[in-house]
This record gives C-alpha cells, structure tokens and sequence, in this order.
C-alpha cells in the first residue's frame, strides 16, 4: 500500500522516442498519484468497542463476521471523491488493548490528519475512559485544529444502552466534538458509518488553505536548512 | 485317724475326682430307693388290708414282693420307653428340621459361596482395571507434563510472534507515515511547480490549457 510510486522509471536509452513516453507516463502517473491527497484518521477507543468492525464497515462495506484483538494497527484505505477530487482516506485501526498498542503510540499520532473516539453505548466504562483517550490524544502533540469526532457504536443493542444520547452530546460538545451514534452491525446504518468518515474528509478537504498555509511556512524552513542550489532544478 | 477311715476318705476323694458330678449316683441311688421303699409300704399297706384271703403262696410274701417289684420296674420301663419313644419321635422331628435347616443353610452357604466367587473374580477384575487405569494414569501424567512443556514453549514462541508482529507493525506504520510525509512534500513541489508553471506559461494563454499541468516539469523528476 504504502509504495505507489511507478516501477518502471528506466527507459531505452537509444529510443528517445519511447524515452518521452515513459517520461509522459511517468508525468501522467506522478501526476496522479501526487495529486491524490492521503487523509491519515486513526481510530481510538477502548478495546472491543469495534473499532475493527467500523473501519471494515466503512472501507470493506461489510459487517466482518469475527473479529480478533487488533495487534498493533491494521492499515485501510478508501478512495473517496468529494467536489470532483480524488481523496484516499486512510484509516488507522488502532489496538485497544495496551500490550497491543504501547509501543506503537507515537505512529499513530504522527502527521494524524483527524481522530475519531469511539465508544460503546452499551458499555458505560468505555465512555468514561474516553477522558482518557482524549488525554492520550493532546499528550502526544495532536493539534486542536485537528478534527475529532465521537462515535458511539453498537446502537443496534437497543435494550442493552447503557450512554444515553444526551450525556454523549454534552460530552462531545464540552470538547469540540461532533457526535455519531451508530452500528456497524446493521446494514441500515452503513450510510451513517460512511457519513463519519466522509465528514472528516470533507472538514480536512474545507482545511486545505489552512494547511498550505502551515505548509509554506514549513517551505521557509526547509530552504534555511537545506540551502539548495539556485541553478539546480532538482526539487528532491 | 484310724486306718479304714482314711482308705474311705481316699476312696472317696478319688471317686469324686472320677465324677464330675460327685454326689449324683447316690442322689439317684436314694431316689430310686425312696421311690422303692414308697412302692413296698403302699403294697404292705394293701396287703394288709387284705390280710384274710392271702393272695401270695409263699411264707413272709417275699416272691410276691419281687414279683409286684418286676411289675413296677416293668411298668416304670414301659413308662420309659414311651417317653423315650415319645423323645425319639420328637428328636426324629427336630433331626428333619435339623436337616432341612442343614439343607437351606447348605444352598444358602452355596450361594454365597458363589456370591462369594463372583465377588472374588470382580474383585480380580477391579483390580486389574484398577492396575490398568493406574498405568493409564502415570502415562497421562506423562503426556500432561509434556503438552505442559509444549505449552509453555507454544507461549514462549506466540510472544515472540507477537513482539516480531508488533515490530513488523511498528515498521510499517513508519514506512506509510514515511509514504505520506513524502507525498505531502510531493504535492507541495506539485504546487510550486504548478506556481512557477502558469507564471511562466502567462504570456502564452493557449499552453495553459494542455491536459497535465506537470509536464513541464518533467526534465527535472
């Protein structure tokens, strides 16, 4: 997943025709594979809330059948398009177990584009510790500017709620967060599975000239520190 | 003490060392002569009420005496054998009883006896079950310490997966954040480049309108 870049970068060296098509593709591919923005959102919560289950629903479009404790992270992508560009949202399945996760925390949060929480509405401990999760999240240098959502997962078990809807609404607005209750189980509620992360997507889209602003400023830094050659047209 | 006294005495001493029971024969011996002495006076008595007509041929009545005395020790016999007659007859009923009680007590103790057989050849099979599920027992024992040990060795190598898969994730998570700082550096270049591109390309309005927009840039990759 991780390596998109084209293969095939060598071209014969005695056509100098087929030199400028592999060069063309190679622009066209670059161009394509360049213009497609990545959004990292990792996905947080306590262990067995169905953080596997959400991710899958969102980027499989099915309910996995069975599930095991996420080691580490499990990596998945979907390619969205909203106003006519082409996104890849990235999901980062997190572990929720610490032995599965504790030597991996720092990834998670480095160049995180959006956090979602999740909780299960029919397990009050895993919203209390949700307080916990947020600290984690600010602890390790997550912008405030980076958007956050709660979702309360597991809706389907309507006899078993134990959160009710209001006491998560207060939460989610006493910190900033929009708030999504919903089941990956239930197939009625894949649009609203979808809803989550498209709604990310679209806030992170919306944020673009925020970023290239925090961007260009980055630019000034690598230009001090690097100091490249003016005649080079190297931009490597 | 005079001599004949003494030989009394010993012989005495001697007869009740004999006898278990010491004064029995004489008790008897005085019993009967009671019994005898009752029998004569009762005759003497009747003879001599009828003391006229004398009934006995002889002089003083002794064959008349003997002969009532055989009389009575015949009836008295008589009277015995009856009661022993009597006693044989009870003593044959309690013999039959005793008998049939032989007999149920014999199919009894048969049956236990075989009871008893069974009982011994169950008790042998016990025993070897017993043996056999004892030798069971050490050879689970056994394969229970093994698995034990393969179990503690299957931990052992899933902890090491784990960590080796944890690392492997770790990687990887570092080579996709590594991936997309990259492309984000790649789409800022693009950004630039399309920045230099459309002030370069100004004056010329028609190049703008061409298909990619990084073409230009395309010596430089």
């Amino acid at each position: 997943m991780a390596n998109e870049f084209p293969q095939n970068r060598e071209g014969t060296a005695n056509s100098r025709h087929a030199n400028l098509t592999s060069s063309l593709d190679l622009s066209t591919s670059l161009d394509h594979s360049v213009r497609t923005r990545i959004f990292k959102i990792i996905v947080i919560g306590d262990s067995n809330v169905g953080k596997t289950c959400l991710t899958f629903r969102f980027t499989g479009g099915a309910f996995p059948c069975k599930t095991e404790a996420t080691i580490g992270v499990d990596f998945r992508e979907k390619a969205v398009e909203i106003e006519g560009e082409k996104i890849k949202v990235q999901v980062w399945d997190t572990a929720g177990q610490e032995r599965f996760r504790k030597s991996m925390v720092e990834h998670y949060y480095r160049n995180v584009h959006a956090v979602v929480f999740v909780y299960d509405v029919t397990k009050m401990a895993s919203f209390q510790n949700l307080k916990t999760w947020i600290q984690e999240c600010n602890g390790h240098g997550v912008s405030s500017s980076v958007p956050r959502v709660l979702v309360g997962n597991k809706c389907d078990l309507v006899d078993q709620i134990q959160v009710p809807s209001n006491t998560a609404l207060k939460f989610a607005d006493s910190h900033n967060m929009l708030l999504f209750e919903t089941s990956a189980k239930d197939p009625k509620e894949s649009q609203n599975v979808d809803s989550i992360f498209m709604c990310l997507a679209c806030r992170l889209k919306a944020q673009k000239s925020l970023i290239y602003r925090d961007v260009e400023r980055e630019d000034g830094k690598v230009r001090l520190t690097h100091q490249p050659d003016p005649k080079s047209n190297c931009l490597c | 003490m005079e001599s004949w006294k003494s030989h009394v005495r010993a012989e005495l001493f001697h007869r009740d060392c004999r006898q278990r029971d010491p004064f029995s024969g004489l008790f008897d011996k005085v019993s009967r002569l009671e019994e005898m002495l009752d029998f004569h006076i009762k005759l003497w008595q009747g003879s001599s009420k009828e003391n006229g007509s004398s009934k006995c041929p002889d002089k003083g009545g002794t064959l008349y005496l003997r002969v009532n005395e055989v009389e009575f020790l015949n009836q008295q016999l008589k009277q015995k054998i009856s009661d022993l007659t009597s006693n044989i007859y009870l003593k044959e009923a309690e013999l039959q009883y005793c008998h049939s009680q032989v007999a149920r007590y014999r199919t009894e103790a048969v049956l236990l006896a075989q009871g008893a057989s069974c009982l011994k050849s169950d008790l042998e099979e016990y025993e070897y079950q017993l043996e056999c599920q004892s030798k069971e027992l050490t050879a689970l024992r056994l394969e229970h310490n093994t698995l034990r040990e393969e179990l503690a060795a299957t931990k052992l190598q899933k902890e090491q997966l784990l960590d080796r898969w944890l690392e492997e994730k770790k990687e990887e998570a570092e080579r996709i954040n590594k991936h997309n700082a990259t492309q984000e550096r790649w789409q800022r270049l693009t950004g630039r480049l399309k920045k230099r591109y459309r002030g370069r390309s100004r004056p010329t309005p028609c190049a703008a309108n061409s298909s990619s927009d990084i073409k230009p840039t395309e010596p430089k990759i």
